[in-house]
């Protein structure tokens, strides 16, 4: 099926869910990383490679079938970052909102620290996983860890 | 004067034999067919036995009857594991917005709030991301509704399609549709 980019942003986000992580994931969860990044991060500011990173929430119950796995690439025609990453799901289950939300910012981050192996042409991505880094720590959406 | 002409005598013309006498030739015919159809059968069999020998798919057993090989049998049994694992699922709307619409009659695009279903499918493991890369784009989530054997998946959707037309979201439009906004038939 044609991809129409109905809902075209730089930063995307979406889900592959169940009903019983929908709630937590997407709604407000999914949207207010979107609007945040998108309000407070011009992509363009990192260079040419990249105009847009779209990352997909993983959150299913077990069993692992092996339809959706994770993945992270480069589009180099449309110049677009896909990452599919999956977040736990008993973690998800026992979560609130509010702690659901800091489990995605911290895999999303960790998504972005990797597409250095990427090697993605004219696009600082360490200087973005930093802003991005520290935008989360302002909105207090990374768990800080107890020592 | 009467002149007379005798009339001219028929010519003899010689009758052919009825019955050829040809019993060699039958039998050299007889003899020809025989030969014919054994070199026939001989040269099916071989061709048979190159034909299937040649290929990578097939080898023979322990006795040399032909079956399919390892690899194949285990390419078999991987297609028929994913047709087992099978998901049914849900494409709904991430935000409100103006989304696709197939099934509306004098219309290209419908407007959905968040949650409401625009698609039903059935996907089996193995399929090239099916969705992945293109739900972000066209503001949608992927909803797994159900698991299981890829015809229990198939009856479900159908179901489900089917009766989309009756769910709250679609009742309360001014012209209600047949189906989903994303599917474009009955399935």
């Amino acid at each position: 099926m044609k991809s129409e980019a109905i809902f075209f942003a730089p930063f995307m986000f979406s889900g592959i869910l169940s009903e019983e992580t929908l709630q937590k994931v997407a709604f407000p969860n999914n949207n207010m990383l979107e609007q945040t990044l998108n309000a407070q991060l011009q992509l363009d500011q990192y260079g040419t490679g990249v105009h847009s990173i779209a990352c997909v929430f993983i959150a299913l119950p077990p069993p692992d079938n092996g339809i959706h796995d994770e993945t992270l690439i480069y589009r180099r025609r449309e110049k677009e970052v896909f990452a599919q990453v999956k977040i736990p799901y008993d973690l998800v289950a026992s979560y609130d909102a509010d702690q659901v939300l800091q489990l995605m910012a911290t895999t999303y981050l960790q998504a972005l620290e990797r597409l250095d192996e990427l090697r993605i042409p004219n696009f600082d991505s360490v200087r973005l996983a930093q802003d991005v880094q520290r935008l989360f720590e302002t909105q207090g959406w990374l768990a800080r860890e107890t020592a | 004067m009467n002149a007379t002409f005798p009339k001219p005598r028929p010519i003899a013309v010689p009758m052919p034999p009825l019955r050829p006498n040809n019993g060699k030739y039958l039998l050299f015919c007889a003899i020809a067919c025989i030969l014919g159809v054994v070199l026939y059968l001989r040269m099916g069999a071989d061709e048979g036995e190159e034909g299937w020998r040649s290929v990578d798919f097939i080898e023979a057993d322990e006795v040399g009857t032909p079956q399919l090989t390892e690899a194949r049998r285990r390419k078999l049994e991987r297609e028929l594991e994913k047709l087992r694992n099978a998901e049914q699922y849900a494409l709904i709307a991430a935000k409100s917005g103006y989304y696709p619409c197939y099934s509306c009659p004098d219309t290209t695009h419908i407007l959905l709030y968040p949650g409401e279903v625009w698609k039903y499918g059935v996907t089996v493991g193995g399929e090239k991301r099916r969705y992945g890369q293109s739900l972000t784009r066209r503001g949608l989530l992927y909803l797994r509704q159900l698991t299981g054997e890829v015809q229990v998946c198939l009856e479900e959707e159908k179901r489900k399609i089917y009766q989309y037309a009756i769910l709250p979201e679609n009742l309360k439009r001014h012209k209600p549709l047949k189906r989903p906004p994303g599917n474009k038939v009955d399935r």
